[in-house]
């Protein structure tokens, strides 16, 4: 063998130990990459889940947090600290920070994109009795609190809201805006990959561990909670929900469903089982996951192109029309339901 | 002088040649069910072998980079890439061991050799294609390498003399 | 020239060989949740393992048992009988395949489903 000289044994050792740091650097990088954190809680009435992945530090619990601010504070309807309950109880409610303006602002702006679908649904719920038996009110019953569900009792002056009719109920964005300040909470504090769920609502972020994307089940509606018949692969996007078997009442056989048709003060009757909003924007999400439950065929196909947002209903039988866009990411896990594309 | 570097390089080319023709070979035999995607026998690691032994750090790093251009050549950027970082890791372990842990013999040379190589290529697996799925082939790889480890060091000790034979008379010209 | 075999090779293969048996165990710990019946490439069922009923399948010749949340294959029309001897399957990723009916059944966790469901 022959004796190398100085220099190249040199370089022989700077290879080395880049060699060895590189080996380093990858073993922090995929240990970094594995760790996850998980936290769950109540709000906006459902169970919320926050997941982090591949962050050093535990963020999950700010982002609940801003959650339980958003529900408690401003936007519950049940929840005696909130200021939509107290505006509710009073009429008329005065908002400091301004954020309980914007919100309904923008809540506002979003229904007068449908005619059917109202902020002031609180006078309907309680009358039908949504949260009890059930209860099937008169057409006269109807009429006295009809004029109250109209976006125009609301009035926002600055910082002053005041409703001149009905009661306000936000039930139909609340999880989507919850998704989308727990995401944009974790998001400031640098996590990249995260996944949080409210109720039927999905916000994604960046990519689970050991996987390109994430892969959101599409609820069963003829299933049980948890069961899927289909999935979507997709990220920094939201989904969400809404469907006639979340909340309903029965009387004398008939079933009625929660979401209610503010033209008419009745729930609506559609052979629509649920409808999957996929978006941008979480509270768009929410928004069109009841207001294409609430239109026709051809109106919810518009509203959903003009949000640029991408749809998947589910009919009583059994079929489903979706977004063409959403083919690729598409996979159907039960063949008993028949996929068509628009 | 520079006859014996004219026969320097001509070892060199020969080592090489004969790496890459080893690691066709080892393409006709069908990957066993049991080992990790990818990964063969490692029959041309036996050269590395050699070269860090006998011929230093640059000739040895040359025949693995060669050989990794030829597997991308031939089956593909991925299979190269994951030949290059095997092959690179494996052949930088090498040349550690022959130059400073001379307590190690020809099999355990032969176990970290095929070991290196197979992390090296899981590795890039790994970065490739993101999926804990292919972690889950560590386990597997180790046994693989251990038992095509001892097999090609076993063949590198048995074929070191016949090699030394070669190298000496083309690059000293001494006449056994 | 080195020696063919030295104390230090024989402690490195023991040491490989103790890591693969660590990594296994560290790696395929979890008890999966559902099996995989795939026929000729196509899945065909999934069977659940959190259910502790008895239940039964037989396809193309191959007959698979499920018995309190394991599954395994009780008999098949296969000459070597390797899926047989491939036993009681609980965690994931195990599997027992029978190659000359192109049936195989494979152990599949929760990682493999959704990470969350909408509705």
């Amino acid at each position: 063998m022959r004796e190398k000289a100085s220099p190249k044994t040199k370089i022989r050792y700077f290879v080395l130990a880049i060699f060895l740091c590189l080996f380093i650097l990858c073993s922090i990088f995929m240990y970094i990459s594995s760790r996850q954190y998980s936290l769950q809680g109540f709000a906006c009435g459902s169970v919320v889940n926050i997941k982090t992945y591949g962050c050093i530090n535990d963020n999950c619990q700010n982002a609940l947090d801003e959650i339980n601010i958003l529900d408690s504070k401003y936007l519950s309807a049940n929840q005696d600290s909130s200021l939509v309950y107290m505006l509710n109880a009073k009429g008329s409610v005065s908002d400091e920070t301004g954020r309980l303006s914007d919100i309904l602002n923008e809540y506002i702006g979003m229904s007068k994109d449908s005619d059917s679908f109202s902020l002031m649904c609180g006078e309907l719920k309680s009358l039908w009795d949504m949260d009890g038996e059930g209860y099937l009110p008169s057409q006269d019953e109807i009429n006295e609190i009809l004029p109250g569900v109209n976006d125009a009792n609301i009035k926002i002056n600055d910082t002053d809201i005041s409703i001149s009719a009905g009661k306000m109920d936000l039930g139909a964005f609340g999880k989507g805006t919850a998704c989308q300040i727990a995401i944009e909470s974790l998001k400031k504090n640098k996590v990249k990959n995260a996944l949080v769920t409210v109720g039927g609502s999905v916000g994604v972020m960046g990519h689970p561990y050991g996987k390109k994307i994430f892969t959101i089940g599409i609820r069963d509606p003829f299933g049980n909670e948890g069961s899927y018949f289909a999935t979507i692969d997709i990220t920094d996007s939201y989904i969400s929900t809404s469907g006639d078997y979340e909340k309903y009442i029965e009387i004398d056989g008939k079933k009625y469903c929660h979401i209610f048709d503010a033209k008419t003060g009745y729930p609506k009757e559609t052979d629509i089982c649920s409808v999957t909003a996929v978006t941008k924007d979480g509270t768009a999400s929410d928004f069109l996951s009841t207001a294409i439950f609430l239109s026709e065929e051809e109106e919810g196909s518009k509203l959903a192109d003009k949000y640029g947002a991408y749809f998947i209903i589910v009919k009583k039988d059994r079929t489903v029309l979706m977004s063409k866009e959403l083919k690729d990411s598409f996979i159907l896990v039960d063949d008993s339901f028949t996929v068509e594309y628009i | 002088m520079r006859d014996v570097k004219i026969r320097k390089m001509t070892f060199l080319a020969l080592m090489t040649a004969s790496a890459i023709v080893l690691s066709l070979l080892e393409n006709l035999i069908p990957t066993a069910a049991f080992m990790p995607p990818g990964s063969k026998i490692g029959l041309s690691n036996i050269i590395v072998m050699f070269c860090a032994s006998a011929m230093g750090f640059a000739p040895t790093i040359f025949v693995v980079i060669m050989k990794s251009v030829f597997v991308m050549l031939t089956r593909g950027l991925t299979a190269g890439l994951m030949s290059i970082a095997g092959g690179l890791l494996s052949a930088l372990c090498l040349l550690l061991i022959f130059r400073k842990m001379k307590f190690i013999g020809s099999i355990g040379t032969g176990v970290i050799s095929a070991t290196m190589h197979n992390a090296g290529q899981l590795a890039v697996s790994f970065l490739m294609m993101r999926t804990a799925a292919v972690l889950g082939y560590f386990p597997v790889m180790l046994l693989a390498s251990v038992a095509t480890g001892i097999l090609t060091g076993i063949l590198f000790k048995v074929s070191e003399p016949y090699l030394n034979k070669i190298d000496n008379n083309l690059t000293r010209g001494i006449k056994k | 020239m080195r020696k063919l075999l030295t104390r230090a090779d024989i402690i490195i293969v023991l040491l490989c060989i103790s890591l693969a048996i660590l990594l296994y165990f560290f790696l395929f710990g979890e008890k999966g949740n559902k099996a995989k019946v795939i026929y000729m490439g196509e899945t065909v069922e999934i069977i659940d393992l959190t259910d502790d009923s008895f239940y039964e399948m037989h396809i193309n010749g191959v007959h698979i048992v499920r018995e309190n949340g394991e599954i395994y294959v009780k008999e098949s029309t296969c000459p070597d009988k390797l899926c047989v001897r491939a036993g009681h399957l609980t965690k994931t990723g195990q599997s027992a395949v029978c190659v000359p009916n192109k049936v195989s059944v494979t152990i599949e966790g929760k990682t493999d489903g959704p990470q969350a469901v909408s509705g």
